[in-house]
């Protein structure tokens, strides 16, 4: 799992270092070629051109990015609590709620690690071919990881209590996919039928962590736009850790 | 000094409340471990035995009772070090190697690492996996890994050793070198506490014995005391009309089988007295059988 990711990271930091070639004058982008070919590409300074290649990337880290990464860790919390296994842990001097929250946090880890090598590796790279250095396309990582923070503690809860990847997994996207339609809720809302549906549709809004709301933020992080993120961070802060405490509770509770 | 196990009101009934089926897997148990002994828990499938084990060492909680390991409540985690368990059906994580499993379980139970890394390579010499400590236990038949759980589970020098169903998978040298090793750490003072339902292995290593069914110990012993009683000894002679008749006229019991008389008898003196007064009707004895009581027939007649 770590290596794939590795691998996947330094292939797309490698083509961007060895295929991206830029033709710059006098500040202004003339021409742009990928592993040889090239690409069109409107008239646009090379600020706007580096920011532009750096939206679209983390726009895509975002969403394949969180997809895959909730992919390669949804195994974790199962291959830990099936039988055979979890009793060689629950035998061991360390308490119960310290082996949910190495397993968390170790998964975590893994994505964190090589989602600042592929953020400040491609940054680096772009860096170094334009001269210009986004800070807030490296910073915009940390709205990555926390976007994970939120979908992972969801499919950890789902994966200890039902034992089973694909139920984690399977609510974990489903909340990702969501989270658009619910961002939208201020225009959504109005054309609901009946009051009952528009509180419901209100409280999800509020209760379900706010992943769109994070991968917007990074956008106007790289493009250096303002933003409001307190309530979204909050909010999604006071689910996941709800989330997680359940999560706890119920593996120090449960028999295996 | 306290035992090295000791149960105390034990009971537990796992309910599944969308089924409604309610099982009671342990009621009411008490049991006391010796330090420095071989332990064998024994009983059919779904006496409770597993479960024993499994709240004895906080992997299921218990609804009633006390456990006390080496004489310090489970509520205190440390006691944990001094532990060893090999699971029913053992599973490693797949990409680890059998060095790095032992290094993995070793730390976890509060070793250092130079111990654990000494300690893991004699073990692996030990259980018959030398030569195969780089090696994916993915790579491994299901043998090789009961070996390696083996050593796992004493890898930290534990006192107290739980073994479910130590031999599950090996082969009879496999099975032999456990015995072997089993027998080697009671000396050294450790205790093993076995669960099994071979009934000739539990026989062969182990001091103390408890049967158990429906949740309930039904009795506690030694291997002796359990298969003390019952003895006979058979008197094997050649067949001959006028003698089995003359069997049967003075109160023995004979059977014809395969062109031999067999004698029965319960004890030791009716056997010296048989063999007596053949000898002197000049009648030549082909074999003299003792019949010792086995673990399996007790087993048989208090669990059937």
């Amino acid at each position: 799992m770590f290596l794939f990711f590795f691998v996947v990271s330094s292939l797309i930091v490698g083509s961007i270092a060895l295929a991206l070639n830029m033709d710059i004058v006098s500040g202004a982008i003339q021409g742009v070629t990928f592993f040889g070919e090239e690409l069109e590409i409107p008239s646009m300074t090379i600020e706007q051109f580096v920011n532009a290649v750096q939206s679209g990337m983390a726009m895509i880290i975002s969403t394949i990015g969180l997809f895959l990464a909730l992919m390669a860790t949804a195994t974790l919390f199962p291959l830990m609590v099936q039988k055979g296994s979890i009793e060689l842990l629950l035998c061991r001097p360390a308490p119960r709620w310290r082996l949910v929250v190495a397993r968390f946090f170790g998964g975590v880890a893994i994505m964190t690690f090589n989602a600042v090598y592929l953020m400040v590796g491609v940054w680096v790279v772009m860096g170094i071919k334009s001269g210009i250095w986004n800070t807030g396309f490296p910073l915009s990582t940390i709205l990555i990881v926390i976007a994970f923070v939120f979908l992972y503690v969801i499919v950890a809860a789902l994966s200890v209590m039902s034992e089973n990847a694909a139920v984690g997994l399977l609510a974990g996207y489903a909340v990702l996919m969501f989270s658009p339609v619910l961002a939208a809720h201020e225009r959504i809302t109005p054309v609901l039928s009946t009051e009952l549906y528009r509180d419901v549709f209100r409280s999800l809004y509020w209760v379900v962590p706010k992943i769109a709301e994070l991968i917007g933020a990074m956008r106007r992080l790289i493009s250096g736009t303002p933003m409001e993120l307190t309530t979204a961070l909050w909010t999604s802060s006071l689910f996941a850790a709800v989330c997680f405490l359940v999560t706890v509770i119920y593996f120090s509770r449960k028999d295996y | 000094m306290s035992p090295a196990l000791e149960i105390q009101g034990l009971s537990k009934t796992y309910r599944r409340w969308w089924a409604r089926k309610v099982v009671r897997a342990l009621v009411d148990v008490d049991l006391i471990v010796e330090p420095g002994s071989i332990f064998g828990l024994l009983g059919p499938n779904g006496a409770g035995k597993t479960s024993l084990i499994k709240i004895a060492l906080t992997i299921a909680h218990p609804d009633r009772g006390t456990v006390r390991l080496l004489g310090q409540t489970t509520k205190d985690r440390s006691v944990f070090r001094r532990i060893g368990y090999l699971p029913e059906s053992p599973k490693f994580p797949a990409h680890l190697t059998a060095r790095n499993v032992l290094r993995l379980y070793g730390s976890m139970s509060g070793r250092d690492p130079d111990f654990v890394r000494r300690e893991g390579q004699i073990w692996l010499e030990r259980v018959g996996l030398a030569g195969w400590e780089k090696t994916p236990v993915s790579k491994f038949s299901k043998g090789m890994v009961e070996r390696l759980a083996f050593a796992q589970a004493v890898i930290h020098q534990p006192d107290l050793i739980f073994l479910d169903e130590p031999t599950d998978g090996l082969d009879p040298v496999g099975r032999m070198d456990i015995r072997k090793i089993c027998r080697e750490l009671a000396d050294a003072g450790k205790t093993i506490f076995i669960n099994s339902h071979i009934l000739a292995e539990i026989e062969t290593v182990c001091d103390t014995v408890a049967l158990m069914k429906a949740g309930e110990i039904v009795d506690v012993g030694t291997v002796e005391q359990f298969t003390s009683g019952g003895e006979s000894y058979e008197v094997s002679i050649p067949a001959d009309e006028p003698l089995l008749d003359w069997l049967n006229g003075i109160g023995f019991v004979p059977t014809l089988d395969d062109g031999q008389i067999r004698v029965v008898v319960q004890d030791r003196n009716s056997a010296n007295q048989l063999i007596d007064t053949l000898r002197t009707r000049g009648v030549e004895i082909d074999a003299l059988i003792p019949h010792r009581r086995t673990l399996e027939q007790v087993f048989l007649e208090r669990l059937s």
